[in-house]
């Protein structure tokens, strides 16, 4: 189930009270179970360490690294820092400025991502970058509850696939399944768990399942092996996408970010056949489309780290948040072309932009967007 | 720490052996700095050069000894001296890139098991950054730069990160673009757009053809930097120019830049510019209060987005 992860090389602890908290326990059993400790590791090999002081040595070894290993971010996926998180853990995603935002809740139970796509957003974010599970679970379920205890006065979405993918390393910290344990009593509330993964076999036995959403984020197949490095294959998100919809978890999916490459148009068109054929469409609550957008920051750590990437063959310019993105009249003949397929094979299926401007909404899906998901 | 007064032509300048990017200086300063390594004086300017013609001097100079050291003691206080003097700028980050390879490749010391070498948390301060291996990993990770790249960089007071992109360039484009970029007199910001057109030159027709461009025969800085420009991006270069035409017939208030252009950038029109002066306020107020200025507006927005 975990064979695409690789074994972490050290396991440390941000202080020895993280041996206190039961999540603790239950991650270093789990990671046993899967084969993902270092070889011959026993507790005694737990080190204590300053996440600052240890980021910062990552910061200075990472570069002498082989590639993809030569960037922070990329040797941080093989070390896992275990520590609490303090202070308030769910809040209101940032969006991008001056773009439409969709108002989306996020957790960030774990920071950093087994995975490797070459245009990963958290190679330019994340400052401390071991992979890091917050293992004090109990008080961010609890602010989390108090959240969805407030009065409605929209339906809630909250995820957790923002500093790390939902679901990769799900069967080891099991977080999801209690996050959706905790919000199955309110009716307004739906659990979003993006992910690149197939990791959906644990959460099956949850007793309610249609406040939670998986979503899939998804590319064809010709993107995901030049790309998406080391995350679930096309064919196995949409097997486990059918096996969650045939559950009753709700389904979404994401084009995002879609990429500019020659013969797109039939290499998503292909996709998106394949998806909404296999899926029942009553089951799938949202689809989301976007373009390749990146800081600038990006471009030369993405280089160095996957030198093969095609991603920046493209013509781009700098949006009015900064970020690049394809010139807009790409932009809007891309998602044009794939809403145009999407709804001729799944007309009932609801579509949206993910940090668009209004211009390239009314152009790509002829209206605005509103808080109908 | 004592002052002596020394025959030049005893003092060893150590330029290679500490990878020196300044220029000799022709005369002395009022001083120089020195330390005692192995029995030799190993001295430095105070702006962290060399002397010259030291050997020729005739007269004796002012050496403010410190403390006695070994070699990479005394290059540490060659740093500390050298930032104490010259106050925070660019060039201190290609002094600290040059610091690290030493400490790498000729000290052989890994700074990642100890504390920060003797000096060094000093020379940070006077560098005007925190004393930590963080600011330094931000440093390490130029470690690729060619020291005819650094050097480069170092003369002309630029920004590390104008040659970010070249990390990963073959040789002979990274030789082909560093010596078309000796040619001209060019901005930091525009030598890093010149360096993502070729770059993209390179990967959408060839490396080849991308070092063939910057071989050629330009008639000034804008040329080579339009020249790149519309090559690699033809449909931007195409769309940038049907903007600097919608823009002109907005007659909008001066300063607005259109981002890559220099046609337009000459024009010296700037939307979000502040006004600073009395006739720029007057001016700016002029045009708020047209009333077809809500409908420019409008259409300059959509231009924009």
């Amino acid at each position: 189930m975990m064979s695409s992860i690789k074994p972490f090389h050290r396991v440390t602890l941000a202080n020895a009270s993280i041996l206190d908290y039961p999540a603790t326990h239950r991650i270093l059993k789990n990671l046993k179970k899967y084969n993902l400790l270092p070889s011959d590791f026993s507790n005694s090999d737990l080190e204590i360490v300053d996440s600052t002081h240890e980021s910062q040595k990552l910061a200075f070894t990472a570069p002498q690294n082989k590639p993809p290993l030569n960037h922070p971010v990329g040797a941080g996926k093989r070390i896992l820092h275990l520590a609490t998180q303090p202070g308030l853990s769910i809040k209101q995603c940032p969006g991008t400025t001056k773009m439409l935002c969709c108002h989306y809740h996020i957790i960030n139970m774990v920071s950093n991502c087994p995975f490797d796509c070459s245009y990963c957003y958290l190679q330019t974010y994340l400052n401390q970058p071991m992979t890091t599970f917050f293992v004090n679970e109990d008080d961010i379920y609890k602010q989390v509850a108090e959240l969805c205890a407030r009065p409605p006065v929209a339906q809630l979405r909250v995820g957790t696939g923002e500093l790390a993918d939902s679901l990769a390393f799900d069967p080891i910290t099991e977080f999801s399944v209690r996050l959706a344990e905790v919000m199955a009593p309110f009716e307004n509330v739906r659990l979003e768990l993006k992910t690149k993964s197939h990791h959906v076999e644990h959460l099956m036995s949850l007793p309610k399942k249609d406040h939670v959403v998986i979503g899939w984020s998804m590319n064809p197949s010709e993107i995901i092996d030049r790309e998406e490095h080391g995350t679930a294959r096309f064919h196995e998100r949409v097997r486990a996408a059918k096996m969650a919809a045939d559950a009753g978890f709700g389904v979404a999916f994401h084009f995002d970010p879609m990429i500019y490459i020659e013969k797109w148009e039939t290499y998503y068109k292909n996709a998106a056949e394949i998806i909404f054929k296999e899926i029942p469409h009553k089951q799938i609550r949202w689809v989301s489309i976007g373009g390749l957008r990146y800081l600038p920051a990006l471009k030369p750590i993405a280089l160095k780290r996957h030198p093969e990437t095609s991603l920046f063959d493209e013509e781009t310019i700098a949006g009015d948040d900064g970020k690049i993105r394809y010139l807009r009249n790409i932009r809007t003949e891309m998602f044009t072309f794939l809403n145009k397929t999407i709804k001729e094979v799944a007309p009932s299926v609801y579509t949206y932009l993910c940090m668009e401007s209004v211009p390239v909404w009314e152009k790509a899906l002829g209206r605005l967007p509103d808080r109908g998901f | 720490m004592q002052i002596q007064l020394l025959e030049a032509s005893t003092l060893f300048f150590p330029k290679d052996e500490w990878l020196w990017l300044r220029e000799d200086l022709a005369t002395p300063d009022f001083f120089v700095w020195g330390t005692v390594v192995d029995g030799k004086t190993w001295a430095w300017t105070t702006s962290g050069t060399a002397i010259s013609n030291a050997g020729d001097l005739k007269d004796k100079i002012p050496v403010l000894l410190l403390d006695s050291a070994n070699e990479f003691e005394a290059f540490g206080l060659y740093l500390k001296t050298v930032f104490r003097f010259n106050p925070p700028n660019r060039n201190n980050d290609c002094d600290w890139v040059i610091a690290l390879r030493l400490l790498n490749d000729h000290f052989h010391i890994d700074i990642t098991k100890s504390e920060l070498p003797k000096h060094w948390a000093e020379a940070l301060k006077s560098s005007g950054l925190e004393a930590h291996l963080g600011v330094l990993a931000t440093r390490q990770r130029f470690q690729f730069l060619t020291h005819e790249e650094l050097k480069f960089i170092f003369d002309r007071k630029w920004d590390l990160a104008v040659f970010e992109i070249l990390e990963t360039w073959e040789k002979d484009l990274r030789t082909a673009f560093l010596d078309a970029l000796k040619k001209w007199n060019i901005s930091s910001q525009n030598a890093k757009e010149a360096a993502a057109q070729v770059f993209l030159l390179s990967k959408k027709v060839s490396v080849k053809t991308a070092i063939q461009i910057l071989g050629s025969t330009f008639a000034s800085p804008e040329e080579f930097r339009i020249t790149l420009f519309r090559t690699a991006q033809p449909e931007f270069a195409g769309l940038s120019q049907k903007r600097i035409e919608q823009l002109r017939e907005l007659a909008v208030p001066p300063r607005t830049v259109v981002f890559g252009d220099p046609e337009f950038e000459k024009d010296l029109l700037k939307i979000t510019h502040t006004p600073r002066k009395f006739y720029e306020f007057e001016s700016f107020r002029d045009w708020v209060s047209d009333p077809e200025t809500a409908a420019r507006i409008k259409t300059l927005l959509e231009i924009y987005q």
